[in-house]
């Protein structure tokens, strides 16, 4: 064998060892997850002797907790209503903002961007008080849009911010052929600039999606009590408090919450590479 | 001109008026309901005035500083952790052939898709003493006669919550930093090579100096967030064991929900939020020359 | 550094996916001479720069500089320097650090690394800004700190991707000159790729020719201009390019034609068609300065019909429709012709080229 050969062997073995590491580092707690989801029930929680893959996997805990009493379907169809519903309504407010910062002409342009991103400064805790006693008032506690209208400007500095310096890298020369062509702004906006975002809208939709997905602070505050409403991490916690050590049914609960964002983020996990570095920051 | 300022206007309102109301409105609240002593009261209109009281009280309160050095440890310990392994991850995503990069991006992103409530809970199992692979794990591997308390014992516990977040933060530190990674113009890169720059020094000369500005973002992200932590802790351990790992937020929102004390939950809370204006605008201030947003039309 | 070092290619191939980029080339480019790779967009001339510089890999083939086989030597170690395109000047250092970097991966003292660096911005002229970041200077400019940056290490070999077709036309031209001037001090064997055929003949001191991965003719500027071994490298080089008209051979009359078009068949051909070939058809090709008007029509040629006359200045460039071809010729500058109007021309009989219909290739 050429010594070329060899050193591309070398390189080959090389890099499946590196990949085995870096999916053994991220995957592992998910693989656990499966496990023990796939585990038989036990009632003192523990499973001895300890199996480090199912011996006798069922899907029991699966239709446990989807049934009957714990209907776990629940709070997993209202997160999927919620965060679908937040990243549509925030990909429709969004872009337009974005849209006339970074290609109108006005005034208090860089001003408008500071105000509208200085929002993601705040920390949850600050919000959720008042945002509570707001809610409560105009009578939209208990209900699903309690979490979503919410949600949906809490996604607004980040996402703004995406599509800002997503739609600034786009060439000028599309906008001046409209503009020659008597297109308006808005016509340019929805027939020139809009078709051509796609890595920027996704990336957005999938940070405002996961955002509201994983969001606690507000669902604990907002649907405390009113399970119907709850959301999954509201529901998959206090289950997890309410049965303690079933830790079978708990994973199975925390495995069905995360086959959603899962599906997601794999299925567009490629653009959000692309709509970050679209606009990035450079020397 | 003056007509797409008024449509300018019009778009950027519904962002504007939302953030305005939920971002906002409840800091001006916030700030109004830490002037006062509301015990199990929402009404401030009807509490007595403290004004700067309750601030006094969290700045000197024992647990507060506490927290502090706690958030100041976790920054070090967890920052540090996922910065190198989110760098290697994301420069080994470059470094395998194109054929295997596929699958390594997929497992990088994985971790990014679990909400911090679940992540909280699937490392407490983890680690449970019982059923928790790395618990069982470890012992057989002969390291340890029994489980170790990963989540009672109070250093234990504090390392192993920062490992904990360690684990997402690598992948979005990684995602990041692949971001940065991207735009680093391949033919440089060729320059360097016929200029006689072996790996290493490509490494250290060139690629790292061209994505520090990213490296920068990252970090001031990262920062901010652990200022805020809150979803994994309140999942792991719930602040314990006793009170170790509470961070700033978690000792708002106990205050919030638990003694139902607005007031000093809201000091609690504006501690917190200032505290993260303060990093962001030192950071900003001190490094803004570094930076340059490109295509940004003033 | 400059010890004899001539780049030798045998047999090279280079792949991407089911294309040949670069296919079967062995060729030696001799030492101290500025070679030029020219031909269009996808022939392979990048591509065979790259494999020569090792930042591709040959699929198979060797690449010897010297005697010495550097198939499995990194770029950094195979003594050589590149200017590309794009310049790829390091955006994050002054042009000071971008032309001390070759000299810092060498581990050179910081004291030579000063005086070299200043030696070399002296040479280019550009000593006034060492201190400014690529982002602050002109296409010219950063095009100088790229040659600087390329000739600061002193290779064996230099390499050169187009270095000029991002610069406007003037400050090209005047490129031009200068990087020959350098190449010719310096004495370095130099491989050049370019497109533009106008700079591949000013430059060169070896001119190679290549399309679809292989090299079509290689030899001095003069041989390609003057004997093209096929119809591709007549009509790429030289501008306004060649001619070429389809014509046959009508032994009985001693003409040749191309319909309707007809005139007196020239020795040449008769003699090429006798020893080249046994087909009556063949492509005649003649350069534009080769034609002249002839109101004597002293070839017995069927009229022509002008199409376009574009005056240059120092002469008039006419364009006529000959049966089915459309022939391009230089006239004096005070030719006055209008379109329609009908006149004779003439070949010059020893400049004309006979290829074969349907190889291409040059008979005589």
């Amino acid at each position: 064998m050429t010594s070329r050969r060899v050193r591309r062997l070398e390189y080959l073995a090389l890099s499946i060892v590196v990949t085995a590491l870096i999916g053994i580092f991220t995957l592992t707690p998910i693989y656990w997850l499966v496990v023990m989801s796939l585990q038989p029930f036990t009632v003192s929680g523990i499973i001895f002797p300890f199996q480090y893959y199912p011996l006798h996997p069922t899907l029991n805990n699966y239709f446990t907790i989807i049934g009957g009493s714990y209907a776990f379907l629940i709070p997993l169809r209202n997160s999927i209503i919620v965060s679908s519903s937040v990243m549509a309504l925030a990909l429709t407010i969004a872009p337009l903002s974005a849209y006339a910062i970074a290609r109108l002409r006005f005034k208090y342009k860089v001003q408008s961007l500071f105000l509208l991103m200085i929002g993601g400064m705040v920390p949850a805790i600050v919000t959720i008080a008042p945002t509570y006693v707001l809610l409560r008032a105009v009578g939209l506690v208990p209900s699903l849009l309690a979490m979503i209208i919410p949600n949906v400007f809490y996604s607004q500095p980040l996402c703004v911010f995406l599509l800002t310096t997503y739609f600034c890298a786009l060439p000028f020369e599309l906008e001046d052929a409209a503009k020659m062509d008597g297109y308006t702004p808005l016509q340019t906006f929805w027939r020139v600039i809009l078709p051509i975002s796609t890595p920027g809208l996704f990336s957005a939709g999938i940070f405002s999606f996961l955002g509201s997905y994983g969001e606690f602070m507000l669902a604990s505050v907002v649907t405390e009590g009113y399970m119907n409403v709850a959301t999954v991490p509201i529901g998959v916690l206090r289950f997890s408090q309410s049965v303690g050590l079933q830790w079978t049914r708990v994973s199975a609960a925390i495995m069905l919450s995360l086959i959603p964002v899962i599906v997601i983020v794999l299925v567009f996990q490629k653009w959000v590479i692309r709509g970050l570095s679209a606009g990035s920051v450079k020397y | 001109m003056e007509n797409e300022s008024k449509i300018a206007l019009l778009l950027i309102l519904p962002s504007l008026i939302g953030v305005a109301i939920f971002y906002y409105y409840p800091v001006a609240q916030t700030v109004i309901f830490s002037l006062f002593r509301m015990k199990d009261t929402q009404d401030w209109l009807a509490s007595p005035f403290v004004g700067l009281g309750n601030y006094v009280t969290v700045l000197t309160d024992p647990h507060f500083l506490y927290a502090v050095f706690f958030t100041l440890y976790f920054m070090g310990v967890s920052i540090f952790l996922e910065f190198w392994i989110g760098l290697g991850m994301a420069l080994a995503a470059f470094w395998v052939p194109s054929k295997m990069r596929g699958i390594v991006l997929v497992f990088i992103v994985l971790p990014w898709a679990v909400p911090p409530i679940m992540e909280g809970l699937i490392w407490k199992l983890l680690l449970n003493g019982n059923v928790g692979l790395i618990s069982q794990g470890l012992v057989t591997l002969g390291l340890f006669k029994s489980p170790p308390l990963f989540l009672e014992s109070p250093p234990l516990a504090q390392l192993t919550v920062m490992a904990a977040d360690a684990w997402k933060m690598s992948s979005i530190m990684a995602i990041l930093l692949l971001a940065g990674l991207a735009t680093i113009d391949k033919e440089i890169l060729d320059a360097a090579k016929v200029d006689g720059a072996r790996t290493w020094y490509r490494f250290w000369k060139i690629t790292l100096p061209m994505i520090s500005p990213m490296i920068m973002v990252a970090l001031l992200f990262r920062m901010m967030d652990a200022l805020r932590l809150f979803d994994l802790i309140y999942a792991m351990t719930g602040g314990g064991p006793g009170t170790v790992t509470y961070t700033l937020s978690l000792w708002a929102y106990t205050y919030y929900v638990d003694y139902v004390e607005y007031g000093y939950g809201s000091a609690y809370a504006m501690v917190v939020f200032l505290a993260v204006l303060l990093i962001s605008f030192l950071y900003v201030t001190r490094l803004s020359k570094h930076l340059r947003f490109k295509g940004e039309i003033k | 550094m400059l010890e004899m070092v001539e780049v030798r290619t045998e047999n090279l191939t280079k792949k991407f996916g089911n294309v040949s980029a670069v296919d079967d080339v062995s060729f030696t480019f001799k030492d101290k001479e500025l070679t030029v790779l020219v031909g269009p967009s996808g022939c392979g001339k990048t591509t065979l720069l790259r494999l020569i510089s090792g930042l591709e890999l040959p699929l198979s083939g060797s690449i010897y500089f010297g005697d010495k086989l550097v198939n499995d030597v990194p770029p950094w170690r195979r003594g050589i320097s590149m200017v590309f395109q794009s310049y790829a000047l390091y955006p994050n250092m002054t042009v000071f650090d971008n032309l001390a970097f070759p000299l810092k991966a060498k581990k050179t003292p910081r004291e030579e690394i000063k005086s070299k660096v200043q030696e070399v911005a002296k040479l280019l002229d550009i000593s006034s800004f060492l201190t400014r970041k690529p982002r602050e200077l002109s296409g010219g400019q950063m095009q100088r700190v790229a040659v600087g940056r390329a000739i600061i290490r002193e290779p064996d070999v230099f390499l050169m991707d187009e270095p000029l077709s991002n610069l406007d036309a003037k400050l090209r031209v005047y490129m031009r000159t200068e990087l020959k001037r350098l190449q010719k001090e310096l004495g370095v064997t130099t491989i050049y790729v370019t497109h533009d055929q106008a700079e591949a003949m000013t430059m060169s001191d070896t001119l190679v020719v290549m399309n679809e991965g292989h090299i079509l003719q290689s030899g001095s500027p003069e041989e390609l201009y003057r004997r093209p071994r096929n119809v591709f490298v007549g009509g790429f080089i030289g501008s306004p390019s060649m001619n070429f008209i389809d014509c046959r051979y009508d032994s009985e009359n001693g003409i040749l034609l191309s319909e309707p078009f007809k005139c007196n068949a020239p020795e040449k051909v008769i003699k090429a068609l006798k020893t080249g070939t046994s087909e009556e058809n063949f492509i005649l090709g003649v350069r534009p300065d080769d034609i002249t008007l002839d109101s004597s029509n002293s070839q017995n040629c069927e009229p022509v019909t002008v199409y376009m006359t574009e005056p240059l200045g120092y002469a008039v460039l006419v364009t006529v429709r000959a049966g089915s071809s459309l022939i391009k010729f230089i006239a004096p500058p005070s030719t006055r012709l209008d379109i329609e109007e009908k006149c004779w021309i003439k070949f010059n009989e020893e400049a004309i080229h006979v290829f074969d219909a349907k190889t291409r290739e040059l008979i005589i």
